[in-house]
């Protein structure tokens, strides 16, 4: 326990000097305010999907570059060694990384679901969701930091990751293909999931507007929040077998 | 004790060392000497388990979590202050915060305490890594190149350091290509010449036995006798 309260400590420490990834707990709450208030006044629908977009490019990128850039970084500078070393095991250390990662991760989840104006029983399934993202997202990170000799090969792996999880969600707005895709990742089920909170089901299966003409649906069918919390919950699963294989491969070389 | 018996490594088909055996009493400075490439950092990163060997065995004595470590590569927390860096092992091993200012005291940084890792001097940062080594007052003490940066005086009290934790019980084990620092300091010393010991024993007795006394003991022309190869090559 010492230990991972010390590691704890120490991301405590080091956060508002990594100014790369504090920035990334402030840019997109305020991003989306911004966005989402100049969207607002035409147009509080999109103003609020735009939110949901940010929410869950957060989800899916913040976390899993925090934890991935931090091992990279201890494994790079030798730093694990010296813990390794003091007696810390692999999973005190994953403990008190990730701990941290996921706390920090609460409030700018707070911060969306008030810009979104979301409250009630639909803040629950906001942050149910979010939190389980969260996971997902920074067993993810850990997994590409174990495979990353440096800090440079572990942004080179994480890159095209990232794109995939907070491009095919959006884009599954305008291609079918990729919308499949989108079914099956976290962030893919989490912005349906919020389309859904924040806009209601018409998202998905279309509505008359109010000419009385037809609206196609601005999403592909969407089969539910509880399917959405079991994707979600299956990626997380996926990602830490996934985790215990890069684990007894490369271990935390200290 | 730590000692090595027919230690053999290679690196692919690199032979770096080949039948290394010495050993180190409980409670001395021990010291190994080579020039650069002769293998010291290399028994190092095997005696504290981060190598494996290819033949031969080891000890240290002791369970790792009672060892000190002091490295080329610091591992040291860039962004971090002095202080912050030495929280974080206290906390670990389970040491009273107040060991951390009584450490930076002893390696004089106290002033430095609240400097972030990354603004440190070269020879700083050096004694930042010593002082977490001593933290926890370890049984046993791996220096590699402890004084390696440090100006003369800095080193004289790195060097009173290393006798006081000596003194106080400590195992130290470094390594040097500083002559004079194996002649004043270490108890007992052992020459590395590519990956084998040429000699071993106390720095004074090894000159006499190779009749190495010009006003003081001469390592430095004992290897070279040895060797043919000079210990402290100039460096570009
Ligand atoms: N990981 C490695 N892979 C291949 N060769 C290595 C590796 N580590 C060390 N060597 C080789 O082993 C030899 C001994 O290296 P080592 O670092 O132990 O020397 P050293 O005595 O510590 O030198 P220095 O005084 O420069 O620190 C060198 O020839 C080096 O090139
Ligand atoms: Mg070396």
């Amino acid at each position: 326990m010492n230990a991972v309260k010390a590691i704890f400590v120490k991301q405590l420490n080091d956060f508002p000097k990594n100014m790369s990834i504090a920035l990334m707990f402030i840019m997109y709450p305020v991003i989306a305010w911004v966005v989402s208030s100049f969207m607002g006044q035409e147009d509080p629908e999109a103003g609020n999907m735009i939110v949901m977009q940010f929410a869950m490019i957060f989800v899916g990128m913040t976390p899993l570059i925090m934890m991935a850039n931090g091992i990279a970084e201890d494994n790079e500078y030798k730093s694990l060694r010296f813990l390794v070393t003091a007696g810390v095991k692999p999973v005190q250390y994953l403990v008190g990384l990730m701990s941290f990662t996921i706390i920090m991760s609460v409030l700018p989840l707070l911060a969306f679901a008030w810009i979104g104006g979301i409250s009630g029983g639909q803040f629950a399934q906001f942050m149910g969701l979010g939190m389980l993202g969260v996971l997902a997202s920074s067993v993810l990170g850990a997994v590409i930091g174990l495979f990353s000799k440096n800090v440079q090969q572990c942004a080179a792996i994480y890159s095209p990751i990232m794109m995939v999880l907070s491009f095919v969600p959006f884009l599954s707005m305008f291609n079918d293909t990729v919308a499949r895709v989108g079914t099956v990742i976290f962030t893919g089920q989490i912005f349906y999931s919020l389309i859904e909170i924040v806009i209601g089901s018409e998202a998905f299966e279309g509505r008359y507007n109010e000419y009385g003409e037809w609206v196609e649906g601005i999403l592909p069918m969407y089969s539910g929040m509880n399917f959405a919390l079991l994707v979600v919950a299956a990626n997380a699963l996926l990602f830490i077998a996934l985790f215990v294989v890069a684990y007894r491969k490369r271990g935390l070389r200290g | 004790m730590i000692y090595m018996k027919g230690v053999v490594k290679r690196f692919g088909e690199k032979v770096v060392l080949n039948d290394v055996s010495f050993e180190a009493k409980d409670g001395e400075i021990f010291g190994l000497l080579g020039p650069s490439g002769a293998g010291k950092t290399t028994i190092i990163n095997i005696l504290a388990g981060q190598l494996q060997a290819d033949g031969g065995s080891h000890d240290i004595g002791t369970n790792l979590m009672h060892t000190g470590l002091m490295l080329e590569q610091d591992g040291l927390y860039a962004r971090l202050s002095c202080t912050e860096n030495l929280n974080l092992f206290a906390r670990i091993y389970g040491v009273p915060l107040s060991k951390v200012s009584q450490s930076l005291e002893a390696v004089g940084l106290t002033e430095a305490a609240k400097k972030p890792v990354n603004k440190l001097s070269k020879g700083m940062r050096q004694r930042l890594a010593l002082a977490r080594a001593i933290l926890h007052e370890p049984k046993v003490l791996f220096l590699d190149e402890p004084t390696a940066n440090l100006d003369p005086n800095t080193a004289i009290g790195i060097h009173k350091l290393i006798r006081d934790l000596r003194d106080r019980g400590s195992t130290v084990f470094l390594t040097t290509h500083n002559m004079d620092e194996a002649v004043n300091l270490c108890n007992n010393v052992a020459l590395l010449h590519r990956g084998a010991i040429v000699e071993y024993g106390q720095p004074a007795e090894i000159c006499e036995r190779h009749d190495s006394f010009k006003t003081v003991p001469d390592l430095e022309a004992v290897f070279l006798k040895l060797t043919g190869d000079v210990m402290t090559e100039v460096k570009l």
